[in-house]
Parts: C-alpha cells; sequence; structure tokens
C-alpha cells in the first residue's frame, strides 16, 4: 500500500530533500527494547491507582464510593492517568519517529525528542572514514542491537545511529556504499552534478515501496547487495543509469525540459 | 469552596490534555503515514483517553448527587 499523508493526502515523504536519483537503500527503525523502559514506567503508572486504593482501605478510608470523597478521587485518578497516556503517546512518539535512512548517496538519521524536538542529521557517504559497530551488555548482546558509529573526514562531527538492530550489518552496507561511489567517482560514472528535487504538489513526489522496509534488515541488506551488483553489472554493459526502482525518484526529460534559472553543468545562469 | 476550586482546576487539566492530544494527532498525521502503527497507537489513546475522561466525569457525577 503507497502511505499517504493523512493531513495532506498526498503519498507520504519519507526524509526532505531527497535527491534526483537518489535511492532509499535501508530504512532502519529503533530496537523494540529500549522502548520497553516507557512501557515499564506506564505500566507502574497504570498499577499506582489501584494500589492507592488498597492503600486507603488498609487504613480505614471507606468513603471512596459517594460524595465528596468520590469527587475528589475520580479528579485525582482522572488527571493522573491522562497524564499517563500523555507519557504513553510522547514515548511511542520518540520510538516510532526515529529512524535512520541509507541511501546510495548518504546517512539520514531523523531523531525525535517529544513532540516538539525533532533533529534531522545527515551526512555523505564520500565523507564516511571508519565505521564501527558497538553492541554494549547483556540486553543487546543477547537481542542484537547496538549503536553504529560513523566517523567522518574534516571538522564534521561523527555520525551516530543509536540502538539500531543488527549494528554489524549496518555497518558493512555503509562501508559497501562508500567503496562503490569511490570507485565511481575514480572512474568518472556519477553523471555530474546532482540536483535538488522539486516536489510538485499535485502529483506523488515518488513511488515509495513501504512494504520493501517493513522487512527485516538482514532481507534489506541482502536485496541491497544484490540491487547494487545488478545495477553495476548493467551499468558497465550498457553505462545507461537504471530507474526502474520503486524507491528512487523518476529522472527528468533529457530534451528541453528543464525550466528557466536551474543549475546545469556548464551552463550560466543570472541571478537577480 | 475546596470542592470548586478541584473542578475548576480538573477543567483545566482537560483543556491542557484536550490542546496536547491535537497536537500529538497534527504531529503523528503529518510525520507518520496512513495505515501504519503510529495511526493504531493513536487510535489506542484516543480511545483510552474518552474512557478515562468518561469514567472521572460519572464519578464526579455521582459524587456531587450523593452530597
Amino acid at each position: 500500500m503507497t502511505p499517504r499523508n493523512t493531513t495532506t493526502g498526498q503519498v507520504a515523504e519519507l526524509f526532505p530533500g531527497q535527491l534526483e536519483h537518489e535511492e532509499i537503500l535501508i530504512f532502519i527503525r529503533r530496537h523494540w527494547m529500549p522502548f520497553m523502559g516507557w512501557l515499564g514506567v506506564t505500566l507502574i503508572l497504570l498499577l499506582l491507582p489501584v494500589f492507592s486504593v488498597v492503600i486507603l482501605k488498609g487504613i480505614g478510608v471507606n468513603g471512596l464510593v459517594h460524595g465528596r470523597l468520590l469527587v475528589f478521587f475520580s479528579v485525582g485518578v482522572g488527571t493522573h492517568l491522562l497524564l499517563t497516556g500523555a507519557v504513553f503517546l510522547t514515548g511511542w512518539v520518540e520510538h516510532y519517529l526515529a529512524v535512520s535512512i541509507i541511501t546510495t548517496d548518504r546517512l539520514v538519521t531523523i531523531r525525535q525528542v517529544g513532540l516538539f524536538n525533532r533533529r534531522v542529521a545527515e551526512l555523505s557517504i564520500l565523507r564516511v572514514q571508519d565505521v564501527s559497530a558497538q553492541i554494549r551488555g547483556y540486553l543487546q548482546s543477547l537481542l542484537r542491537y547496538g549503536d553504529v558509529r560513523v566517523e567522518t573526514a574534516g571538522d564534521v562531527p561523527n555520525f551516530i545511529m543509536r540502538n539500531v538492530p543488527q549494528p554489524h550489518v549496518i555497518a558493512h552496507t555503509i562501508l559497501m556504499l562508500h567503496d562503490r561511489l569511490a570507485m565511481e567517482n575514480r572512474e568518472g560514472q556519477t553523471g555530474g552534478i546532482r540536483l535538488p528535487r522539486k516536489i510538485p504538489m499535485s502529483k506523488p513526489p515518488h513511488d515509495y515501496d513501504h512494504a520493501h522496509f517493513n522487512e527485516d534488515l538482514l532481507t534489506q541488506a541482502r536485496e541491497t547487495k544484490e540491487h547494487l551488483e545488478r545495477e553495476h553489472s548493467d551499468h558497465s554493459s550498457n553505462r545507461e543509469v537504471k530507474t526502474e526502482s520503486p524507491n528512487r525518484l523518476p529522472p527528468r526529460s533529457q530534451s528541453g525540459s528543464r525550466g528557466e534559472g536551474e543549475l546545469i553543468e556548464g551552463k550560466s545562469i543570472s541571478l537577480q | 469552596m475546596t470542592l470548586v476550586v478541584v473542578l475548576i482546576a480538573y477543567l483545566f487539566v482537560l483543556i491542557v490534555f484536550f490542546l496536547y492530544s491535537l497536537y500529538a494527532v497534527h504531529h503523528l498525521n503529518e510525520y507518520g503515514y496512513s495505515g501504519d502503527a503510529s495511526q493504531l497507537a493513536l487510535k489506542i489513546y484516543l480511545g483510552y483517553s474518552s474512557i478515562v475522561i468518561m469514567v472521572s466525569l460519572v464519578g464526579i457525577f455521582v459524587g456531587l448527587m450523593s452530597l
């Protein structure tokens, strides 16, 4: 099913600023285990009113079923349960909207803190210098999740994906993509400057294959490797970029479709 | 007097909660996708909140009637 933004009704964007010909290869959600902390807190908060009733009964307060005490009790428990619901929703939003995306060109990490803070960090795969996967402690070893730390060239801060499943698979994929991109650059196969996409409001920006990203990470990584090998062999045979992938933007038509003032290699534009 | 203050405070809590939920729904609709788990979480959250508010209002009503 094609995902749609329920506010605008249009095909949903996965992350802002996707480039032309840039394909989403791996989509990573955080492991479910860190969310269990939020769930535990929620369950304890849900049980507190039950404990309070038991304690009140124990100390001899029996007037909870009528009168002024019932009003106070209803207000207190109602407020407490509503706040518990809000705590759970905040935890869920933080867990669910925190994603990492690996495309053919970039690494993108989206971090959500509460409802009011959203941070999108991205890094060109060409700037990757070293990648390490870190699994710490008993739980992470047992459930196979951890952090992926990407060290970068220059002053750019290191790029960290936290609590992701199968971190060694992700690290391996990033290194593979970096090697491939570096090799393409050496061979001069990149096809020039990649332009930021323009999103027409009347039609979907791209055909986002949502089902693919529901697959487990190992399947995604295997499909990515097969896809890259297939594309590389096609590339070397006819030197033509394939664009049938559902996760890649359609190409612009080559003849005369570029708009006035667009950035094209070798063409001067006027800045007014 | 205490009862009135408590009831006004609860009304205030309900208004703040309503605004928070409104923003949460908008936020998840903006960044989530139709048919995915975020929409299911929203439905559970809104159902749970409605039940809590209804039960607490019934409790307040019964309490006030028995004064």
